[in-house]
């Protein structure tokens, strides 16, 4: 909203500068902005969305008035009824238009604006049309109530406010063919619609040269009915923006008579009587403080006299006694319902400065926090101390990106554009982007990981579950990724996890799985196809998402103290020739099966080459028995490894290596 | 050497050249030294061509006092080389030039969101402040109603809103603020509590937007609770996270969910409040919005005890991360440039 500071002073009362305006309405939070345009000065501010009073020369005025010594200067609205001509107005719904008023001024003449008019309407932001219609914007500047002139000789009988038929269409002021629905709201005659209540009028009553008979609405439309018909048909206006905010309907009548008395001025014409429908309403409340309560909200002592004064200056009337102060909101200040609203305009004419800082004194006991940040926290440094960078990405997805999952996604319904209409299901095509946009900047290796949420339809609502990628480009060797990976699921507390080989359009992938059978972790390697969509396909690429949901809510192991053996363990180290088809967990499940008390079996070299034969790996295990009592001896393990190669050799055809 | 007369006190000679030898530390300086006693115009070789100027009884004493120092001064030069070589014998036993440059192992680093997330918390708890999180799909109940923004209250305006379905139903949260209701709904008052987490506006990217980003929620709630509690804690909050010196601003604002509302500026930290881009020349960064909390949200919490006050708070991670790195493009935070990120290790 932009004023004009020389009109703008036009309307106050009293003594004050350019520099005072620009410091009160700073005051109020209104962030106001000067700038000078077509050599006059401008003040620029942000209105609030509850602050509809904001929205008028007169409304502005009222509000700084407390700062200073000055009030608004009320615009001369006295007029004289010369006619009793009359047009019937109905209302469908009193809940859309409580009250409708409008009078008829007849032979008028239409035409260009006098100079000043031209002047004062362009300064408020509007372009001139004709001297009726500047008069309207002027008034709607002046006191914030929407007006609307109507051709009457273009108003067949009488003015109806209804709702539009589904199907019905109107072509607004601006030219345009609007179709209208039975949440628009419609000013019509008995046979078409005027206008679009609260928002512009139509072009089939348009007020032009030819037009010697005016009929001007000013009206209470519903502000949420007007914010609807607003959305539905992608229509905001000046008005609109007002009736939404609740325009003061102590106003309506007032701004109808300061427009008949100016069209008077400038244009000729008799005024007529009222026409009008509903009932006029009153937006008068009345709202009680405690007067105790004010200091104690605020957290200082605030004089009552400044409390009084500052609720007079603002028009509101004030009763008080010992305890309580009774106030009587005057219209239009719809943002003011209760004490708080009345404790808020002390502070802000108080001044936020003026109230001092206090600590607050509260029992040192800590409010508990929620499991999940502090544990994804923790993780986030396992993962960098693994050697892997966070990313942050947007996790907002085209379709063609969902192929990581088999997750139902989630889309959503008003996306940004097609690129963006879906929520993530994997985080791993993010990394991959990210790969893709490191690897076109000649940077060649890089270990990336983010943790978030993915999100998916569980029972056709919308659902989301934390989980962690990592992903390594042109990095270690495969054992090396892995390793990692097989760490990190140990540290967050799987330590029984077996191991599937899945193999997709997508890439082989080993999928980790729970002794209950769920898939807690997948990494793949992609596949050609993947890689080529992201321009990587001479990369070597290693990805792995985990899933944390259990992690989440159970967190890191606990660690269980058990005293150190005292004896040594006995350990014997195998080289064994392993075909590639072999799978190694079964071979390793296997010799656990087999050896009763054995600790552990721990692959220490994986090699290929020379004495391998192809399509067979070189590895060697270390075995380590558990011996807490000493028992078993050297002799004992030889020969429980001799059986065992003889086992491996008949059931996995695998050889020593020699 | 020179021509001087010889001084025949072998035992001097030895003295200084053992004294020289254990001074030796490389392999250049040692073979110097053997030239100097051992080399064909050394002292050694000087001393045995003048033997046949000797008196003729002399010569066999002298020749073998010659011989025995000549014996120790080889002792202790293979002792000294022995030393010297030592080091490059025991790297050899690995088979290896030790003195190449090492493989780099790759070191990770924290995405700047969470650096500054975790200074946040830190300052929190440090005031006995609670961490959330909350869900980031909200009902339409948690994001706007029970926040006081009914359906067609223009304050809606304020957010523009993902929708994940035609009902509007359920939405991508805007703010972190129905964190408020979720802890108010489940946990005890009095409490403290700060959430932290993704939040989603339908703004298109740009230098200054994103569709994604990540917001600070505090509420503090009690029975003795008060605006100037609320200047007190954001104030300490404002001068840890950017320096003790730096100027607050308290003015008033709006949000349906508090009354009276505040809009907290600090003084530019780039211009020192002279005036400049980063500050669209006022001299003043806004960084958070907050207030006390407003009657109607308690009532929708289920809470009914109206001696209850309370303030809360909310503020952009990735704008007060801008500020304090001095990142002038909000999308460097989602590119994942690795040349940008790794600026934060």
């Amino acid at each position: 909203m932009r004023y004009s500071v020389v009109t703008l002073k036009q309307y106050i009362k009293g003594q004050c500068t350019t520099e005072d305006i620009m410091h009160w309405l700073g005051m109020l939070g209104l962030n106001p902005i000067i700038f000078r345009e077509n050599d006059q000065v401008f003040i620029e501010i942000e209105v609030p969305a509850n602050r509809g009073d904001l929205l008028s020369a007169i409304g502005i005025i009222r509000a700084i008035s407390p700062y200073g010594d000055i009030e608004p200067l009320y615009p001369d609205r006295k007029i004289e009824e010369e006619s009793q001509n009359m047009l019937p107005v109905e209302i469908e719904y009193l809940d859309d238009c409580a009250f409708y008023a409008g009078r008829i001024i007849e032979q008028v003449k239409v035409g260009p604006s006098p100079a000043w008019l031209v002047d004062k309407v362009s300064a408020a932001g509007f372009r001139s049309i004709n001297n009726v219609v500047d008069i309207t914007n002027l008034v709607l500047w002046e006191f914030g109530q929407p007006l609307h002139a109507f051709d009457l000789a273009r108003i067949n009988e009488k003015i109806i406010v209804r709702r539009a038929g589904n199907g019905e269409q109107i072509v607004t002021l601006d030219g345009e063919r609007r179709d209208l629905s039975s949440e628009v709201l419609v000013i019509s005659d008995i046979e078409k619609p005027v206008a679009i209540a609260g928002i512009m009028g139509g072009l089939n009553s348009e007020v032009t040269d030819k037009t010697t008979d005016v009929f001007i609405e000013s009206a209470f439309f519903n502000p949420s009915r007007v914010r609807r018909s607003s959305k539905f048909l992608g229509l905001s206006t000046d008005a609109s923006l007002r009736f939404e905010k609740r325009a003061d309907p102590s106003l309506i009548v007032p701004a109808l008579d300061r427009c008949c008395r100016l069209i008077k001025e400038i244009c000729g014409g008799k005024i007529s009587i009222l026409s009008s429908a509903g009932r006029r309403i009153s937006g008068k409340k009345t709202v009680i403080v405690n007067r105790k309560k004010i200091d104690s909200y605020l957290g200082c002592n605030i004089p009552v006299n400044f409390v009084v004064d500052t609720m007079k200056k603002l028009g509101f009337r004030v009763d008080l006694d010992n305890e309580t102060m009774k106030i009587e909101i005057s219209e239009g200040r719809n943002d003011i319902e209760q004490d708080v609203d009345i404790i808020e305009e002390i502070a802000r004419y108080l001044g936020y400065d003026r109230i001092p800082e206090e600590m607050p004194v509260a029992s040192i006991a800590f409010t508990q926090s929620c499991s999940e940040f502090f544990r994804i926290d923790t993780l986030k440094d396992l993962f960098v101390r693994f050697g892997f960078t966070e990313v942050v990405n947007p996790g907002l997805m085209d379709e063609n990106e969902l192929d990581f999952s088999s997750l139902s996604a989630v889309e959503i319904v008003n996306p940004l554009s097609r690129n963006y209409a879906y929520l993530r299901t994997s985080l791993i095509p993010g990394i991959l982007k990210n790969f893709r946009d490191n690897h076109n900047r000649k940077i060649e290796r890089v270990s990336f990981f983010e943790i978030g949420k993915i999100y998916y339809k569980s029972d056709s609502e919308p659902a989301e579950v934390p989980v962690a990628c990592l992903g390594s480009m042109n990095g270690e060797g495969f054992y090396l990724f892995k390793g990692r990976v097989e760490s990190i699921l140990h540290l967050i507390g799987y330590r029984d996890l077996s191991q599937k080989l899945v193999s997709s359009e997508e890439g082989i992938s080993i999928e980790f799985i729970s002794s209950a059978g769920f898939v807690l972790a997948g990494l793949i390697l992609p596949s050609e196809k993947i890689l080529k969509r992201y321009g990587l396909e001479k990369q070597k690429i290693f990805l792995v998402e985990i899933n944390l949901k259990e992690f989440v809510s159970r967190g890191f192991p606990d660690v269980n103290y058990t005293p150190v053996p005292k004896i040594l363990p006995l350990t014997r180290d195998l080289s064994l020739i392993v075909a590639d088809t072999i799978n190694w967990q079964d071979v390793e499940n296997f010799i656990r099966n087999k050896i009763g008390f054995l600790e552990s079996v721990e692959v220490f070299d994986i090699y290929k080459g020379e004495n391998i034969p192809e399509g067979s790996t070189g590895i060697s295990v270390t075995l380590v028995f558990c011996n807490p009592d000493g028992k078993l001896t050297r002799e004992d393990a030889d020969e429980i490894v001799k059986n065992l190669i003889d086992e491996l050799s008949n059931n996995f055809s695998i050889s020593i290596r020699k | 050497m020179g021509e001087t007369k010889l001084p025949f006190d072998i035992d001097s000679i030895v003295k200084v050249a053992l004294g020289e030898i254990r001074e030796i530390t490389e392999v250049n300086e040692l073979e110097k030294w053997r030239v100097k006693y051992f080399g064909r115009k050394g002292i050694f070789a000087m001393l045995t061509t003048s033997i046949p100027e000797m008196e003729q009884t002399l010569r066999p004493v002298i020749g073998a006092r010659i011989n025995s120092a000549k014996k120790q001064l080889n002792e202790a030069y293979e002792e000294r080389q022995a030393i010297i070589s030592s080091s490059f014998k025991e790297a050899s036993r690995f088979e290896m030039n030790l003195t190449l440059p090492g493989l780099r192992s790759d070191y990770g680093s924290f995405h700047p969101i969470t650096l500054v997330s975790r200074q946040i918390v830190r300052i929190f708890q440090g005031l006995g402040f609670g961490v959330h999180t909350g869900p980031e799909i909200e009902t339409d109940f948690y994001n706007f109603e029970a926040l006081n923004t009914p359906a067609d209250h223009p304050a809606r305006d304020m957010w523009d809103t993902f929708y994940l379905d035609t009902e509007k139903k359920f939405l991508l949260r805007t703010h972190t603020s129905p964190v408020q209701i979720r802890v108010l709904e489940k946990m005890p008052v009095p409490l403290r509590i700060i959430a932290i987490g993704r939040t989603f506006r339908r703004d298109a990217f740009d230098a200054s937007h994103s569709p994604v980003f990540h917001q600070v929620e505090g509420l503090m709630v009690g029975y003795n609770i008060t605006f100037s509690n609320l200047k007190a804690v954001l104030s300490f909050f404002l001068k840890e996270l950017f320096g003790p010196e730096i100027k607050v601003r308290f003015l008033p604002s709006y949000f349906p969910f508090t009354e009276p509302s505040a809009e907290i500026s600090i003084s530019c930290v780039i211009c020192k409040g002279k005036g400049c881009q980063t500050c669209s020349s006022t001299g003043w960064l806004e960084i958070l919005g907050a207030g006390m909390v407003h009657p109607e949200v308690f009532r929708k919490s289920g809470l009914k005890d109206n001696k209850l006050t309370g303030f809360a708070f909310g503020a952009g991670i990735d704008r007060i991360t801008m500020i304090k790195y001095g990142i002038d493009d909000i999308r460097l935070l989602f590119f994942n440039d690795i040349r940008f990120l790794k600026q934060f290790r």
